[in-house]
């Protein structure tokens, strides 16, 4: 995958107000841009994207993507691909409940003990893409 | 008087599945009076089965190579009229189960091939082929019911309910059984499904398998009775599937129906059923 | 008044990139859960804006309020765009232009007292303009002159009235309607005038499907003798 030579990797999430898993993907997001890889990664608002704002698009399009989506209805990963931005990585954070079973991860307005966990672990793997990305290397 | 068959098994002896097609073969007869149709000694004198093949005929292959399938098509006067027909390999895979490797079945592969037995004298006619995926093919016709901004799909025909947002969808003596639209909007994504065990009896209203999302952990209660013949390890390995399509590629267990009458008094078909979910509509809470 | 209370669309944008929009996103929640409970449908706009048609046919039919977390306006955009018209539109940055500035933290974990008093104060705001578009406000806004609706989520609207099927019919919001309808360069003899009028009609005022036809004739003709009054 192309490394970084744009700017910053974008992590997109899809923040869906009405589940836990939207809560989740905003917050690794934020784990990732604001604590892990500060420097190297920024995020995007989906919103705006999908507007068709000028500088959403051509950032989607000219720095690599990972989107972070909630649930299997991929709605960043999709509106990211239908603005022709770079999905370097697509990431779903159902799929991480897959080797949970009885976790409790919270509700769609605070996250519980299970939920911080999770969004920690999501935010890991997601930071060292981001560090793949820009040509370092993964701890 | 139950009905009597001809039984044409393959003649495999090298394989495993072999000897458990022959296995069925004898089964089916023992339990039918029907009548055994070597096929190396039909292959070389056919006349000497011309009085057993005026029965309906059951061929049962091992393996894919089918050699009695075959045989039976290139008879003279354009083949026999098969009436039901066996894979063991195929059958065995959609129970979920291996034919093993050695020549001689074990207790366990015999009771296996028992069930299978049981289910080709009880299976419907050639066209609704056990394990048939057109026999559960697509419903007709959706109704729906809209609250706030949550559609619910309810299929009109062909599914029986009961009141845990469970169905069933008959074909023959067979029932496929999953959860409905409802519920499965309900629980949210889910994230987890157990299956039942093969060859285990299921009474009417037993957990027949569970679905865990992150909102909650629900039994499947099964609408009917009879016992798992198949399951579905799609829904094991990816849940959303039931999300996404929660009556046809969403099934969790295949049963053999022990009292379908008896269980049908205490069910509700579709427009019931429909009534019901406008009515918990009202208090639905995502 | 309706035994049901009356529900009402709310949609957030959720903004990524600003600590508003997070501020927009816990106020809805607030709203949601604790201080209109049963009365709130909150629109998922990522979902939205993807075409789900569940939560873009509520929105045509119901009620709606956006919050947005900046003067971009993605909601309130998005709303209008796919669904029609809003109730009420709300701008985080508005509402707290006297409030004690907010901490910057955009995640959960480092919101501040300070941000929580904001999500409140939005959260009221956002409540307020749900009662109004409910019909079950009862603050001491005046309703505006000339104001007669009979439709609960139109107090303070100018109404106007039509004939439908022999009977007389007040629909909340006429005038504007047609006023905005003949800014967009509508004509009442164009093809598409009669659905245009009536999906807009329908936000205010519940139309059976059996009537349609009869309502979209008289909005026409009534939208006809607009457009000749204001030659």
């Amino acid at each position: 995958m192309a490394e970084s030579a744009n700017g910053n990797v974008l992590v997109i999430p899809c923040s869906g107000i009405g589940k836990v898993h939207g809560l989740m993907a905003r917050e690794a997001t934020y784990r990732v841009v604001d604590d892990l890889e500060p420097e190297a990664s920024d995020t995007l608002c989906l919103a705006l994207l999908v507007k068709g704002d000028e500088e959403a698009v051509k950032a989607v399009r000219t720095r690599p993507c990972i989107t972070i989506d909630g649930c299997p209805k991929l709605c960043s990963y999709k509106n990211v691909q239908l603005a022709g931005g770079t999905i370097a990585e697509s990431v779903r954070v159902v799929d991480a409940f897959k080797g949970r079973k009885g976790a409790q991860p919270g509700t769609a307005t605070e996250l519980a003990g299970d939920g911080w966990t999770i969004t920690d672990e999501i935010a890991q793997q997601i930071a060292a893409r981001v560090r793949e990305l820009c040509g370092g290397k993964e701890r | 008087m139950a009905e009597r068959f001809a039984v044409l098994p393959c003649n495999g002896l090298d394989k495993a599945v072999g000897p458990l097609a022959r296995e069925i073969a004898l089964m089916v007869v023992e339990a039918c009076r029907g009548e055994l149709i070597c096929p190396v000694l039909y292959n070389n004198i056919p006349a000497l089965y011309a009085k057993a093949l005026k029965l309906p005929l059951i061929v049962i292959d091992g393996c894919g190579t089918r050699c009695a399938s075959k045989l039976a098509a290139e008879s003279a006067g354009g083949g026999l009229k098969v009436t039901r027909k066996l894979q063991a390999t195929d059958a065995f895979k959609e129970m979920g189960e291996s034919p093993g490797e050695g020549l001689t079945p074990d207790p366990e592969r015999l009771a296996l091939c028992r069930l299978l037995a049981e289910r080709l004298l009880s299976a419907p006619d050639e066209g609704t082929a056990l394990g048939s995926e057109a026999a559960f093919a697509e419903p007709v016709e959706y109704a729906t019911v809209t609250h706030d901004k949550f559609i619910f799909r309810i299929p009109r025909q062909a599914y029986l309910f009961n009141e845990n947002h469970c169905w069933a969808r008959l074909a023959g003596n067979r029932a496929r059984v999953g959860i409905s639209d409802y519920m499965q909007q309900e629980l949210g994504d889910l994230t987890f499904c157990e299956l039942p065990e093969v060859g285990v009896e299921i009474g009417q209203f037993d957990a027949v398998g569970s679905v865990e999302s992150v909102k909650a952990v629900s039994d499947i209660i099964s609408p009917v009775s009879g016992r798992v013949v198949a399951v579905n390890p799609a829904v094991a390995e990816t849940p959303e599937i039931i999300n996404e399509d929660p009556y046809v590629r969403g099934w969790v267990a295949e049963l053999e129906l022990r009292d379908l009458e008896g269980d049908r008094a205490l069910l509700l078909d579709g427009e019931a059923y429909l009534a019901l979910v406008r009515q918990k509509a009202a208090d639905y809470r995502p | 008044m309706a035994e049901e209370p009356i529900k009402v669309g709310i949609i957030s944008c959720a903004g990524e990139e600003i600590p508003e929009g997070t501020i927009s996103r816990l106020a809805v929640r607030r709203v949601l859960e604790h201080l209109r409970p049963g009365q709130t449908v909150s629109i998922c706009l990522p979902l939205f804006l993807a075409g789900n048609e569940g939560e873009r046919e509520f929105a045509r039919n119901f009620s709606t309020i956006t919050i947005d977390g900046c003067d971009k306006r993605c909601a309130q955009w998005g709303t209008e765009k796919y669904s029609g018209p809003v109730n009420a539109a709300f701008v985080v940055t508005e509402i707290l232009k006297d409030a004690p500035p907010l901490s910057g933290a955009r995640s959960g974990r480092n919101l501040t007292e300070a941000d929580l008093a904001a999500v409140d104060l939005v959260a009221a705001q956002l409540a307020e303009a749900l009662d109004q578009a409910a019909g079950t406000y009862t603050g001491s806004q005046p309703a505006a002159a000339g104001a007669s609706s009979v439709c609960g989520c139109a107090v303070g609207l100018p109404s106007g009235a039509i004939q439908v099927n022999g009977k007389t019919v007040e629909i909340a919001g006429l005038p504007l309607i047609f006023q905005q309808c003949q800014e967009d360069g509508l004509a009442a003899d164009s093809p598409d005038t009669p659905a245009r009028l009536l999906a807009v009609v329908r936000v205010y005022h519940a139309v059976d499907d059996s009537e349609e036809q009869a309502y979209a004739a008289a909005l026409v003709e009534a939208y006809r003798t607009s457009l000749a009054s204001d030659r």
